[in-house]
């Protein structure tokens, strides 16, 4: 069975997040990047399926970024997959989700594919389009926010529990399909040392939007980040102190009136 | 030696043939063992020797450590009362062999004498010690003696009673002779052989029939000691010396560093029995399961299923039911069908009680060391098979992005200090004293509360001073004791590399497991520097007039001995004699202090793991303190801090604070803006 994951790098969940002074994305000198959080689920369960399946099976990450993406690759890679596709140009800034989807779905028809597991969104731009783009394109079934996940005994089909608000919904879908993964879903592993030093010589296929075929970015056009900017600051707090309650009141009220003019 | 006119008789010969079927067999017994201790891995103990032969001297002839306990002088009395006999029995076998054969040939009158007055009054006291000893191993039930294993109680009771029936055959043997031949062993040689003799004298019986069938189921016991001892715990005759004199010299608070050079490895710490070195298979051999371990221990005083001896216990049997397996391979090691120590000998949940607090090392008289066999056995676990608790996972992780335990994003490291703007070494490159802030003073709310009272006495003082801030990363203790190794090393190599850019004369630390982390580990990997303790700063800015001592109106309380201060690097008298500075307050101490500290359940990773077996170790602790009718704890250690705030919770005593040292030096004024 060939097993596709799909992996992004994103700032790590405690780095604390400033917008570059352009508000054309965020400053990345003291910030440390980490597979996305809801990958970890995808790549964990493409293992768990690899090792129940057995076989031929294999597990291929694919990921979209820059070089400095390829530390992370590793680490799936030492965590168990076997091999990935590194789509790595410098055409590709900031690719959007009409760009990813389009680079994806070539890659995917490229490698081949029955499964393919994704997080349910990156959790930079909290956009979650890539995977429903991705199906779209390749015109096969999507599977979104799984919590459970089964296999057929014939491989054809799967059976799945996906979170929504206030219960789980079950589905069943027919393969090849992709599943976006909820925390939830699964414990992802911790690399062994083992697996960290069979890493360093397992393949990255290092892919450019040439060799795949695209002149340009694909999938431009559609929609375009126009600026970003930080949230306004919150406000602080202020305590109200007087002898009395009713100066308490009353300091109270001209505060609401003159400084938050909610009144 | 053979006297004229002498012939070796019958029952001489025979006893040869015995003897030295016996003595055959022994030596293929010894060889069997150092060919088990040789199939372990190297390991380099052939250095210092003279302290090696002083620490035997000590150890061994004194008997120092056994010795710490009451019940240790019923073992020195048996300890040499067995050299004593031992020489004597072979002078006998040896005489009925050689006839005419004695010491007095070799060693002259008097000093056989003296030899046969020892021998005569030992045996009467090692008799004593072992009444007293069986009664308190049946009667009084001993923490340290209670072992899950029935065999290793029988064991125990077997070889005492032969040992006192070997006695009463001597002093019939002897008392016989004396009846025999009047006059040869003078009174004054043997008092007590010759009361037992006045006991006999009464008796119907051929003396010299007697005499002979006593000899023979003496010696016959004695060959049968010979080849049941070594598969027996007693095997500690013949392991605890060579273990005394190979034990560690160095510090106890350093494990072993791991190599990871070789890419091609498949395996990474121990999971067979054959691959720990041979010292750690030596350890096996030289315990006597005399529980001293389990009686310190916080893991089996909290019923956690822990005792480091019981596991040292089943890895000897373990080691001695492989031994054909292991012999015959060479090395033993990697066959698929080898068996594994967890969980065949040993459980994950043993392994992972351990605190690493380091009492049962301290503890063990022929100076077997427990820590490094767990963590050997937990770093199989991570690094190979990466199976350990699931809240470990996220530790790790964390320590890995982010270079501390909290999931806490390292770029925030030094935001403790923004309002009190710290000189950075970055900014200063050179300066005296380096204040290593760790994370628990950098991350933790109540850790950073130490770190700026530590902060404002070095202000106060005049230090010219400096933290890393953001350059600071997680020692790697914590991760090393958990057993990842590759994430501790990590984590020491970068922190050598920041190290090195800065000029300092000293390392001053708030947290004892980054003070032994930096002062005893660290040079294993190459980075050497003077490293103290912030008692020990504290004290001295003191003792210097640099700081003024604060004063109290009464503040009472207990001061607690961090393992990894205490035990492990003998910082002791610094923090006391730092509290006796201040005016006003009541220094109290715990029964369980100074080296023989309980652990507050924090070290070894525990901090970071849950205690979901047996009682909470820190409320155990905290319970002691309460006891005491202490008003405050007083520590060194932010990680103690933290459990005993903890245990107080539990216990619904927010009457009591948990103070560090660094708070109380501060005087009354707050730490916080």
């Amino acid at each position: 069975m060939k097993i596709i994951v799909l992996l992004k790098r994103v700032p790590d969940t405690e780095a604390r997040i400033l917008i570059n002074q352009e508000g054309t994305g965020i400053r990345e000198d003291d910030i440390k990047f980490v597979i996305n959080p809801y990958d970890e689920y995808a790549i964990e369960e493409g293992l768990r399926l690899k090792e129940k399946v057995g076989g031929d099976s294999k597990v291929t990450v694919v990921c979209i970024g820059s070089e400095e993406s390829a530390e992370l690759i590793r680490t799936a890679l030492a965590m168990g997959a076997d091999d990935a596709v590194h789509v790595c140009d410098p055409a590709l800034k900031k690719p959007g989700p009409f760009t990813s989807g389009a680079i994806l779905a070539k890659v995917l028809q490229d490698e081949g594919f029955d499964i393919v597991f994704c997080g349910k969104q990156a959790i930079d731009d909290d956009m979650a389009q890539v995977q429903a783009i991705t199906a779209e394109i390749l015109d096969i079934p999507q599977v979104n926010v799984a919590v459970v996940f089964e296999i057929s005994d014939d491989h054809s089909s799967a059976v799945l529990n996906r979170r929504i608000e206030g219960g789980d919904e079950r589905v069943e879908t027919k393969l090849p399909v992709i599943i976006s993964c909820e925390k939830g879903l699964n414990e992802p592993r911790y690399a062994s040392l083992p697996g960290i030093m069979k890493a360093k010589k397992k393949e990255i296929r290092k892919k450019t939007l040439a060799d795949l075929g695209f002149d340009s970015a694909p999938g431009g056009g559609r929609s375009e980040i126009l600026k970003w900017f930080p949230l306004p600051k919150g406000g602080e707090c202020k305590m109200v102190e007087a002898e009395e309650i009713k100066d308490a009141a009353a300091e109270l009220v001209k505060l609401l009136r003159e400084e938050a003019k909610v009144l | 030696m053979f006297q004229k006119g002498d012939r070796m008789t019958v029952q001489g010969m025979i006893l040869l043939i015995v003897f030295a079927t016996v003595l055959i067999a022994f030596g293929f017994i010894l060889r069997l063992l150092v060919r088990l201790l040789m199939v372990g891995k190297p390991e380099n103990r052939f250095d210092r020797w003279v302290e090696r032969v002083n620490s035997v001297v000590v150890f061994v002839g004194a008997q120092a450590r056994v010795l710490t306990q009451l019940a240790g002088l019923g073992h020195f009395i048996i300890f040499w009362g067995f050299i004593f006999i031992t020489l004597g029995t072979m002078e006998h076998i040896l005489g009925m062999i050689i006839p005419g054969f004695g010491f007095e040939v070799i060693i002259g009158r008097t000093a056989d004498g003296i030899l046969s007055l020892l021998l005569d009054i030992f045996g009467l006291l090692v008799i004593v010690a072992i009444i007293i000893s069986l009664v308190r191993r049946f009667f009084f039930n001993p923490v340290r003696l209670r072992i899950d294993d029935p065999k290793a109680k029988r064991e125990a009771v077997l070889i005492l009673g032969l040992i006192s029936v070997l006695i009463l055959l001597m002093y019939g043997i002897r008392g016989t002779e004396i009846l025999m031949k009047p006059g040869h062993i003078p009174v004054a040689h043997a008092p007590v052989s010759h009361y037992v003799s006045g006991l006999m004298n009464g008796w119907d019986m051929n003396l010299s029939m007697a005499n002979m069938i006593f000899a023979w189921i003496h010696h016959l016991i004695v060959f049968f000691f010979l080849i049941y001892v070594p598969f027996s715990k007693h095997i500690h005759i013949l392991g605890a010396i060579p273990n005394v004199f190979f034990r560690n010299l160095g510090s106890a608070g350093t494990l072993s560093r791991m190599d990871f050079e070789d890419e091609s490895a498949e395996k990474f710490g121990i999971s067979e029995i054959g691959e720990f070195t041979w010292k750690q298979l030596l350890d096996l051999y030289a315990c006597t399961e005399c529980g001293r371990c389990q009686a310190v221990c916080p893991a089996f005083l909290t019923d956690k299923p822990l005792s480091p001896y019981r596991v040292i216990h089943r890895l000897r049997g373990h080691l001695m039911s492989e031994r054909e397996r292991l012999l015959s391979k060479g090395d033993g090691s990697g066959a698929s069908d080898a068996p594994q120590i967890v969980p065949d000998t040993t459980t994950e949940d043993e392994i992972w009680a351990c605190t690493t607090c380091g009492a049962c090392m301290q503890e063990c008289p022929p100076f077997i060391e427990h820590v490094q066999k767990f963590v050997d056995l937990r770093r199989y676990l991570v690094l190979t098979e990466s199976r350990f608790p699931a809240e470990m996972q996220p530790v790790f992780k964390n320590m890995e992005v982010n270079y501390n335990p909290w999931a806490l994003g390292y770029s925030t490291r030094a935001d403790w200090a923004l309002d009190i703007d710290l000189p950075i070494a970055a900014d200063k490159g050179s300066f005296d004293i380096l204040f290593w802030v760790g994370c628990s003073g950098s991350f933790d709310s109540r850790g950073q509360r130490i770190a700026r009272a530590m902060a404002e006495l070095l202000r106060r003082a005049g230090v010219d001073f400096a933290i890393l801030g953001v350059e600071e990363k997680c020692c790697g203790e914590t991760a090393r004791r958990m057993g990842n190794e590759y994430l501790a090393q990590m984590l020491i190599e970068s922190n050598i590399e920041t190290l090195r850019k800065y000029k300092f004369e000293r390392i001053v630390t708030i947290c004892p497991h980054g003070y032994n982390s930096l002062k005893v580990e660290y040079p294993q990997f190459g980075f050497e520097a003077k490293v103290i303790h912030h008692s020990e700063l504290l004290l001295e800015l003191v003792k210097s007039g640099k700081l003024e001592a604060p004063s109290y109106e009464g503040l009472n309380g207990v001061y607690h001995d961090s393992c990894y201060l205490g035990r492990y690097n003998g910082i002791l008298d610094e923090p006391r004699d730092l509290l006796r500075s201040v005016t006003g307050l009541r220094l109290m101490e715990f029964d369980r202090r100074g080296k023989k500290s309980f652990c507050c359940g924090a070290g070894g990773g525990r901090m970071w793991m849950e205690e979901t077996l047996g009682r909470r170790i820190n409320e155990d602790r905290v319970d002691e303190s309460l006891s005491k009718g202490a008003e405050k704890i007083f520590t060194a250690c932010p990680f103690c801090v933290t459990m005993f705030e903890d245990g107080l919770k539990a216990r619904e005593r927010d009457d009591v604070e948990v103070l560090d040292i660094a708070e109380i030096m501060l005087g009354n004024q707050a730490a916080e803006p």
